[in-house]
């Protein structure tokens, strides 16, 4: 058979994700100057202040000035944590707000919610694959099967709470397909 | 649930190559599907009796050792390349991870056309692979990851419908092919560690209207509702991840269902229908007909989806209207299909089980080991791991034979023990403590895990068996020319048996580890194999937790390749 191929690309042709860059402010990326929230449980859309995060792990979405939380993606989602500020990399220490730091929940390889944390050896760990994140490090892989650290928001605190400081450090995430 | 028609691909992006060959598509009728012609491979399983069986014998055990690669293409996507590639006059259809669907000229390999799914980024692929097409008409159908069913053109790859299912923020996302029959595409939702409520749904082929929608755990005041406790049932799981096979006789479909959720069962305490069951639903009206549970209130992970076989088989002098399930839970089912539901006729291990202590004669119901079933904070060793004795690869008849093929694993248990959870949506709900779960390995492991059995349905007895060092997640292929393909094993070779004996006749070493539904075609008079091989998903994940108590494997690299053979 004598074919030629040709490429068509059809109407509407959209080959970006869709979905987390939607217009709506619940899908917006965190905004700086945005406060962080209770995502769960009972104080949920309350502001989470710094004597709020100990040694567990504290789900956070961020809420613009207007009062909106930003929770309408799991892309949207951070785990709130409280380290050791002096056994920080460099790099990690750049996104924290003194011990905190704020990782996305988001897990790099399929996108599950990164949902288990170890306060004990600081990993970060993802209940679908067993990939492990390694907080101190910048959220470096661990163990995979991820390759790819979470991503970083950089936050600051004042007024009593914890606001968002600048954008991800990386794509959240997985990577796209194609 | 959102349906929409398109004049054109709006997510869609198409390689086209337009020839004279688009003008020769052979539509696809109601009874072309109850009789596909021997050359084509028009479902999931080939037939609607899910035999993964062909009549085609010019590939056979005699010259089967001449057989080569003839072309390959490359999807250019890692991760779980699974479904069997669909063969209607000529055109070829594949589907890949992340929902590509791509034709070929199955001959020449030369690509028709190309469409890609535009998918949310930040849905969750827990699973990611997609086991291929349903065709209907002029129609080629694909379930999505973001639960969409989506129609196109299958000469030219053009969007002609597409009808969302169900919500990928709640956790539903679907990677099964349709089963379509008496105009319904029919598909079921995965999600059952993110706390859905798993159903089967029917849609018009031709539009994409739903035409029912049948929920595997009923709700409150529903006939079974009694075994869920209080709200547990919103949140059940139950998801339906494999095609059914479907009864022309009847009208009625089979379909496999999978586990209950949270993966603890004493977080839901009860039987906790249609779980871990085969249930009949009626073509028409989707109502639910009959329903065998395997196992009651599974804590094991122990999913059902494989849909079984429909086999007539002997037992005692009489012919049975037979369904046949090799089980997740390690145990070989043998039913009946009766007018008013479905029969237990007889069922045995088919690896090492060591959960349940018997079988009731006439109901089939197993009693436990409460010792091996683990629970909220009670940890448990059971047999075989919550991979099972089967997992979702299918199985293959051939009638020739009278043989069951089953693509086992044995020697690999596992330690589990659960932890509280609380249901958030979209989110994992499997309430399962990892970092204190593990797989632990028999003392026979060391001699092989990987297994193709061979079983006589009539007489209920093994016939013969192949072992393999490695895990085994391949599907199977009979054909008559008395060959039994499967891939599988993280060696990375593809292999033909013969049918009779188990003698390996044939192998070819692939670019990866071979997890794909291998089918078989003929075009022009000559009959071709055709296999996916691209390691990923869970023969990964075993791989993975493999290595963390020491099991040496060799890697396995991954990256989908679509191989077709023939001879030479």
């Amino acid at each position: 058979m004598n074919r030629r191929e040709i490429i068509t690309v059809a109407g509407g042709l959209a080959l970006g994700a869709r979905g987390a860059h939607g217009a709506s402010p619940e899908r917006m990326k965190p905004q700086i100057g945005d406060v962080l929230v209770h995502a769960f449980g009972d104080r949920v859309g309350s502001a989470i202040s710094p004597a709020d995060v100990k040694d567990d792990r504290i789900f956070a979405f961020a809420m613009a000035s207007d009062g909106v939380i930003r929770d309408g993606s799991l892309h949207n989602q951070l785990s709130l944590l409280r380290v050791d500020e002096m056994a920080m990399s460099e790099k990690t220490r750049r996104y924290a707000a003194g011990p905190f730091l704020a990782v996305s929940a988001a897990c790099t390889h399929t996108g599950c919610e990164v949902s288990g944390w170890q306060p004990d050896t600081h990993e970060l760990i993802c209940p679908c694959h067993g990939s492990r994140f390694a907080v101190l490090d910048a959220a470096r892989v661990v163990l995979g099967p991820a390759t790819k650290p979470l991503a970083l928001l950089p936050i600051e605190q004042g007024d009593g709470v914890i606001r968002v400081a600048g954008k991800f450090s990386r794509r959240v995430g997985p990577e796209p397909t194609y | 649930m959102k349906q929409r028609v398109c004049s054109v691909g709006l997510f869609t992006f198409v390689l086209a190559a337009f020839s004279t060959f688009a003008a020769q598509y052979q539509p696809v009728t109601d009874a072309r599907l109850v009789n596909p012609e021997p050359e084509n491979w028009l479902m999931y399983r080939g037939t609607y009796d899910s035999h993964g069986y062909s009549p085609l014998k010019r590939i056979n055990t005699r010259n089967v050792k001449r057989l080569k690669p003839l072309w390959t293409y490359s999807t250019g996507l890692r991760e779980g390349h699974q479904a069997p590639p669909i063969v209607n006059g000529g055109f070829m259809f594949i589907t890949t991870p992340h929902n590509h669907l791509l034709a070929f000229d199955a001959a020449s390999g030369d690509l028709i056309w190309r469409y890609i799914r535009e998918l949310p980024e930040d849905q969750v692929q827990m699973h990611p692979t997609n086991r291929g097409v349903g065709l209907y008409g002029d129609l080629v159908f694909m379930a999505t990851a973001d639960c969409y069913v989506v129609a196109l053109d299958a000469k030219t790859g053009a969007v002609v419908w597409e009808t969302e299912v169900e919500d990928y923020a709640a956790g539903y996302y679907m990677t099964l092919a349709s089963l379509v029959a008496g105009g319904k595409g029919m598909v079921g939702v995965s999600g059952g560690e993110f706390g859905i409520r798993g159903f089967v749904m029917a849609l018009d082929a031709t539009t994409g209207e739903e035409a029912w929608k049948t929920y595997t755990i009923p709700a409150p005041g529903e006939p079974g509702s009694e075994s869920w406790p209080g709200d547990s049932w919103k949140t059940g799981g139950v998801p339906v991840w494999i095609t059914g096979s479907f009864d022309t006789e009847t009208g009625l479909t089979y379909w496999g269902t999978g586990n209950g959720g949270p993966w603890m069962g004493d977080t839901r305490d009860g039987d906790n229908l249609y779980a871990t069951s085969v249930i009949a639903l009626d073509l028409t009206t989707g109502e639910i007909r009959g329903h065998h549970q395997y196992h009651w209130n599974d804590s094991w992970d122990w999913d059902e989806v494989s849909a079984p076989l429909l086999i007539d088989f002997e037992r005692a002098g009489r012919t049975l209207r037979g369904l046949v399930h090799p089980g997740r839970n390690g145990y070989l089912w043998f039913l009946e299909r009766l007018d008013n539901g479905i029969g237990f006729v007889d069922a045995q291990p088919y690896v090492k089980q060591d959960v349940f202590t018997s079988i009731d004669p006439d109901t089939g119901r197993p009693t436990y080991d409460e010792t091996k079933k683990p629970g909220t904070g009670k940890g448990a060793l059971f047999c075989p791991s919550h991979w099972g004795g089967k997992d979702w690869p299918p199985a293959a008849f051939s009638p020739r034979t009278r043989l069951l093929y089953i693509p086992a694993n044995d020697n690999v248990c596992a330690y589990m023990i659960g932890e509280e959870v609380s249901y958030r949506e979209g989110r994992e709900f499997m309430g399962t403590d990892w970092q204190n779960s593990n797989l632990v390995l028999t003392e026979e492991a060391s001699d092989y895990i990987g297994e193709l059995q061979a079983w006589n349905v009539d007489t209920g007895e093994k016939v013969w068996s192949r072992t393999f060092a490695s895990h085994n997640w391949g599907p199977v292929l009979a054909t008559a020319g008395d060959l039994v393909f499967m891939g599988g094993t993280n060696d990375r070779y593809f292999r033909a048996f013969h049918a009779k004996t188990g003698r390996l006749l044939w192998e070819q070493r692939t670019n990866s580890g071979v997890i794909g539904v291998p089918t078989t075609y003929e075009v022009n008079g000559r009959q071709y194999i055709a296999v996916l091989s691209g390691w990923g998903v869970d023969a990964a994940r075993e791989q993975a937790s493999l290595a963390e108590i020491g099991k040496v494997n060799p890697v396995v690299p991954q990256g989908g390749v679509l191989w077709v053979f023939g001879l030479e």
